[in-house]
């Protein structure tokens, strides 16, 4: 996955300093960012209330008379796929399926990496050597290959896709949360309360806690969607989702035999979902600009 | 700087260590009997207890961790169950495109990355700093299977120059070597390009501000010779790292752009043989993306000690 | 279509000797009159003539369509690029290797088999110079063509060919027609045949002695334990693929250096990117105006499994030529005619269908798939005219059993149901209501890694949601499949087999003897325990009388849609398609006898020893 080490920021707070923006404008949102809230929104109420929308169908229904029937029409406003599902429903079907799977596994990563970075950040010594060294070696390993591996072994149920996924996200995220744990406890207040003798867990919780928070949210929205770029990329690989759940990966890999003739097939589904994932970043990118601290470490 | 190096060499070696263990360990803990592949459910108690012991899989773990990393050392990592194909034979075949079209992707994306980023850090807020802020979140945010059919739809063509399946040794034909490598070479380095593109502005734009810059230019400098003499070098940090760190990823995540562009690499190997139960094989690979991944990390990491005098002297800070 | 790779038919049961078995054999007999034709220069393409006890109407014929008529003086070099389905990862041998139809390809232009089918479909000895049966069929005499030698210099002779029928007999691959099901045994006591310690089924071990003829070492008598009339039909497929002595006793090594007579040599294999054969010298066989065949220099397969990149790949010219049985590059492959040289066939072809576990439990619970109710009626809700139409885009015939037409057994209705879905959810309906089952009937429905696969099950699950039926699909890895069938674990697979035009091979998939409980390995992977057919396929087997065994065959077809053992959707077609330079695909070789050689027996069966490039 060379987007996971790619896209999220540079995990070693030294690498930031050297790239220490000269300042720090407080700018306007971009209407690119308008955008994508405003489609992060379309997408999550259609996802929601998928099932009480009258103009999204059921996405397994396969009526023939759409099948392969071009998008923008009355009857099918994504088109027909091969077996004439209608690919604007299954479009909002799968953003179900993204969200959840995205939202549980970053969720539960989250928690537990967050936990982590949080411990080895503050406490350092033992703590952070240990933590540390073991997301070095988990981070060493390829991380779609190992999900591949788990899943295939395993088994593909959704709810053991998530838990490999979060398994992966534990590493990534605990380091980033160890980063900016890391700078917080440097920081005057911190000093302030341990010199008025606050116990440490207090202070994890009432000084550092509360800053982290916000850019763990940014890094929230990130992880998210690279979880469901990882979730469609395992559908596209033939090991995604097993049952008959509506995901935007298996409709895109099915459509691959048809590339040519019927690109709709792949296109709508793949815009979706990089529309969805360029929204994320977008937003998550705007919230940790705002709030990430890291680069004032030195 | 010795002490820097020491303690870089040592860590490497702990994780690679613990990463080999790793990929020995996936095989003993995953479900299933692995001598079923093989031996099917009529083999009998014997056999199978002979192959696990081939297999280096009995025994308490750590010391078939050990027998199995003594011989992995010697470059022995059995044979496929499929048609008893050395495994190691089969890894050198399958990791030579892999290792090509990581070079070429990095090649590609550093290029271009170094391009944009100058020109966008030259003209900062411009037009083309926009619009390319916008490119560059657009291509983090498309997975490389859909960039690779999307590029196919558009580009390839029958007979036309850009090919969309297939792979040729550069040893049999150059020409249709590079032909065939240059659509999923572009797939596979976009993403890293925008990430590249992005950090060179930021340090560029970071650099332009330094003192010595203005001083350069008060000193009556053209702004192309300051850009390119005094700007870049200092500005490379983060790209150069974050190059480095990608070898690795993009070795294991290549997996896509191998499936779609029809590229018997490494990537596509490991998938496989997990998919046909070929438990050497998955050992083997995984244990070959891992060394890579810390050598690379390693290179990275030394580089960076060598190249930036604060860290050289500084207590690591992490 | 769904496909497993799978084999011919002989069956084969999974002793495990390799991973996975199955494979099925060969096909089989006697064509009667199925079509196929090619048109590409030079080759006398035609249909087969009807044989004269043809049973059952004449089959309709595939379309065929044609190539430019060239100059047609075949040219002698040229190298070929062939994209395959699928790469064989077990590699070329005959008694050792598993043999999809990417497997036969390859291994038909290395080996020669005993026998092979005229253009009228009946069989003459090939390799072999004759094959005369005693008068009862329980022995058969065949004598070994003098002169011919294998890629490795040695010689072929008696000796040779028992070797590899011995080996065959420990195959899994062949062991249905030589029959050790369950792993060879140390020893083969002839007085004992139904020894249980032995693990022989009735009418599945064949081989009481294979004797070399003291007298003239070129011949060899092989002495059977029942009745085998059909013999010398099964030596024209993989069962009678001879290799060399050296290779057949050789089981680790002989799958990755295969040596045999045929046209080809073996050059290099690297398994998942190519296999390349270069051209056989001295090929014992030239053609009519004297050249030495094969024409080609050298062919390089390519296993490309995702259709659309071996479609792209063509297109492109990466390969000069791939198979595919895919519906729509089928119908746009004819409609450019024109562009390419085509070849296709639905002889004897296989048939997509549904495997249906039978067994009476699943995963510990009963299994709803051994009820008749159950099965019948979700074989009524499937709209069979609509998954030709959008999963084959018409090319592909419905299916209503095994046996396409031009094959013996075929029917025009066999009595399998035909689609409707009232009916169908009334069966279900009376299902659950006894069982107690409220909400949905909940079924495993499988199918492999192929997205394509995946959509025709999605299809067809939908069919099935609406009679009640959730059919949760999951997708497994090709080897592991046929591993996951072979035990028993299951409920519906999608599944692709048969495809033969001698009925015989039916009997190891059906029959009872051979349906071993799971989790133990069974080739009848349906479980199959049918007093009726169990009797229709003895017939089939041991009766020397023509007439007797076409009609038990259609009584099979019968009896297997009024069992609803499996979900039969359609027959397949195959095209191979290459760029027009190729001329005579279907580059079967003259007989030595001046007979030209089988049409293609189905499975895309064709030769590269004629064809030749421009």
């Amino acid at each position: 996955m060379a987007v996971i080490t790619s896209s999220l920021p540079a995990i070693d707070p030294v690498i930031e300093t050297a790239a220490q923006p000269a300042r720090r404008r407080r700018r306007m949102p971009s209407p690119l960012f308008w955008f994508a809230i405003g489609w992060l929104a379309i997408v999550v109420f259609l996802a929601v209330f998928a099932d009480v929308l009258p103009f999204v169908k059921d996405p397994f229904k396969n009526n023939a008379a759409i099948a392969r029937m071009k998008p923008f029409h009355a009857k099918a406003w994504f088109g027909g796929d091969q077996n004439g599902r209608d690919i604007f429903s299954y479009c909002v079907y799968g953003a179900r399926a993204s969200l959840i799977i995205g939202m549980v596994t970053t969720a539960l990563g989250m928690l537990i990496g967050g936990f982590f970075g949080l411990i080895a950040g503050y406490f350092r010594g033992w703590w952070d050597t240990i933590i540390s060294g073991v997301s070095d070696v988990l981070l060493s390993f390829p991380a779609l290959l190992l999900l591949i591996a788990l899943t295939s072994f395993w088994g593909r149920d959704i709810y053991k896709i998530i838990i490999g996924l979060t398994i992966l996200s534990v590493a990534p995220l605990s380091r980033l949360v160890r980063a900016s744990t890391l700078v917080y406890s440097e920081r005057e207040f911190v000093t302030a309360a341990k010199a008025l003798g606050a116990k440490k867990s207090r202070i994890l919780m009432r000084e550092i806690l509360p800053n982290v928070l916000p850019i763990a949210l940014a890094f929230s929205l990130l992880a998210v969607a690279l979880i469901i770029v990882a979730e469609g990329t395992l559908a596209f690989l033939g090991v995604g989702l097993k049952s008959t759940i509506a995901s935007w990966g298996t409709l895109i890999t099915q459509g691959r035999n048809d590339l040519r003739r019927y690109p709709h097939v792949v296109m709508m589904p793949s815009i979706v979902l990089v529309l969805t994932v360029l929204s994320l970043n977008v937003v998550g990118e705007k919230l940790r600009s705002r709030f990430d601290v890291r680069e004032s470490a030195v | 700087m010795l002490r820097f190096l020491r303690t870089r060499l040592l860590r490497a070696i702990i994780v690679l260590l613990v990463g080999s263990f790793f990929a020995y360990m996936l095989l003993r803990i995953l479900p299933g009997d692995p001598t079923l592949a093989k031996l099917g459910a009529n083999g009998t108690a014997g056999a199978r207890a002979e192959l696990l012991h081939k297999w280096k899989l009995d025994g308490p773990f750590y010391s078939g961790y050990a027998r199995w990393l003594r011989d992995a050392a010697k470059g022995d990592f059995g044979n496929s169950f499929a048609a008893n194909i050395s495994v190691s034979k089969t890894l050198k075949q399958r990791i030579v495109p892999s290792l090509q079209l990581m070079l070429y992707a990095q090649i590609i994306a550093v290029s271009v990355a170094v391009l944009l980023g100058i020109l966008q850090a030259y003209r900062r807020g411009g037009w083309f700093d926009k619009a390319m802020e916008f490119i560059t979140s657009l291509l983090i945010s498309i997975p490389a299977f859909v960039l690779g059919l999307w590029l196919v739809i558009l580009l390839a063509r029958k007979g036309g120059f850009f090919q969309a399946t297939g792979y040729v040794p550069f040893g049999t034909s150059p020409w249709r070597h590079f032909k065939l490598m240059l659509l999923p070479s572009i797939t596979l380095a976009m993403a890293p390009l925008a990430t590249y593109a992005r950090l060179l502005r930021t340090d560029m734009i970071a650099t332009l501000q330094e003192d010595f810059v203005l001083l350069a230019r008060s000193k009556g400098l053209s702004s192309r010779y300051i850009l390119l003499r005094h700007g870049l070098k200092p500005s490379m940090f983060s790209l150069i790292t974050s190059a480095g760190l990608n070898i690795g990823a993009l070795i294991g995540g290549s997996v896509a752009v191998e499936a779609t562009f029809g590229i018997a690499g490494l990537g596509r190997f490991i998938v496989e043989s997990v998919l046909s139960r070929e438990y050497l094989q998955v050992q083997a690979g995984f244990l070959v993306v891992v060394i890579i991944f810390v050598l690379a990390n390693l290179a990275v990491e030394l580089l960076y000690g060598v190249l930036d005098p604060r860290i050289r002297h500084a207590r690591s800070i992490g | 279509m769904q496909r497993p790779r799978r084999a011919r038919r002989s069956g084969r049961l999974v002793a495990f000797c390799t991973a996975a078995a199955l494979v099925a054999a060969a096909c089989g007999s006697s064509s009667s009159g199925s079509k196929t034709t090619e048109t590409t220069a030079g080759s006398g393409g035609g249909t087969a003539a009807p044989t004269t006890a043809d049973a059952g109407p004449k089959p309709t014929s595939a379309v065929q369509i044609t190539e430019a008529p060239a100059s047609n003086k075949p040219k002698v070099g040229g190298k070929l690029v062939y994209g395959q389905e699928a790469e064989n990862a077990t590699g070329w041998s005959p008694q050792y290797s598993q043999a999809p139809i990417s497997g036969q390809q390859p291994m038909r232009a290395l080996y020669d088999s005993l026998t092979i089918f005229a253009k009228d479909g009946t069989v003459h000895p090939f390799l072999a110079e004759s094959m005369k049966p005693s008068a009862d069929f329980t022995s058969w005499t065949i004598k070994a063509r003098a002169g011919i030698k294998f890629h490795d210099g040695s010689a072929l002779d008696g000796a040779t060919i028992k070797a590899n029928f011995e080996a065959g007999r420990c195959s899994p691959l062949l062991a249905t027609v030589w029959g050790e099901f369950g792993g060879c045994p140390a020893t083969f006591d002839a007085a004992k045949p139904e020894d249980p310690k032995t693990n022989r089924k009735p009418l599945s071990t064949l081989i009481k002695a294979i004797t070399v003829d003291a007298a003239d070492p070129m011949s060899v008598k092989v002495d059977l334990l029942f009745p085998f009339p059909t013999l010398d039909a099964n030596l024209a497929t993989v069962v009678g693929y001879i290799a060399s002595v050296k290779n057949v006793q050789d089981p680790t090594n002989g799958p990755k250096n295969p040596v045999g007579t045929g046209p080809f040599m073996f050059k290099d294999w690297v398994v998942g990117d190519h296999l390349t054969l270069v051209k056989n010298p001295n090929y014992w066989v030239k053609d009519a105006d004297g050249t030495q065949l094969p024409y080609l220099d050298e062919i390089t397969f390519k296993p490309i499994d995702d259709i659309a990149a071996r479609e792209e790949a063509l297109r492109s010219g990466s390969i000069d030529m791939m198979m595919t049985s895919n519906g729509d590059t089928i119908s746009k492959i004819r409609n450019e005619k024109d562009k390419w040289s085509i070849f296709e066939t639905d002889l004897g072809g296989e048939t997509g269908y549904l495997l249906v576990n039978s067994f009476p439990t699943y995963n510990g619970k009963e299994n709803p798939m051994a009820d008749i109710r159950v099965r019948k009626g979700m074989a009524l809700g499937i709209d069979y005219d609509e998954v030709n139409k959008l999963r084959n885009a018409n090319v592909t015939k419905v299916a209503d059993g095994p046996f396409p037409p031009g094959t013996d057994g075929y029917l025009d209705d066999t009595g399998y149901p035909k689609h409707d879905e009232a009916a169908g959810k009334k069966l279900i309906d009376e299902y659950k209501a006894e069982k107690g089952i409220t909400g949905d009937l909940e079924i495993e429905f499988g199918t492999t890694a192929d997205p394509f696969n995946r959509g025709t099950n999605e299809l067809i699950a939908s069919y099935w949601k609406k009679i009640g039926v959730n059919a949760v699909i999951d997708q497994t890895e090709q080897g592991q499949y046929i591993t996951r069938a072979l035990v028993g674990d299951f409920q519906v697979f999608g599944w692709r087999n048969h495809g033969s035009l001698e009925p015989d091979r039916g009997f190891v998939w059906w029959n009872s003897a051979l349906a071993t409980d799971p989790p133990g390995v069974a080739i009848n992977f349906g479980r199959i325990k049918d007093k009726g057919i169990d009797d229709l396929l003895v017939k089939i087997r041991t009766s020397g009388d023509k007439a007797v065994r076409d009609q038990a065959a259609k009584d099979l077809n019968k009896a297997l849609a009024a069992g609803v053992y499996n979900f039969w959707l359609s027959w397949t077609l195959w095209q191979i398609v290459a760029d027009p330079k190729f001329q005579n695909l279907n580059g079967a070789v003259t007989g030595p006898d001046g007979t030209l050689a089988a049409t293609t027996s189905g499975r895309a069966m064709h030769w590269l020893t004629t064809t030749w490039k421009k």
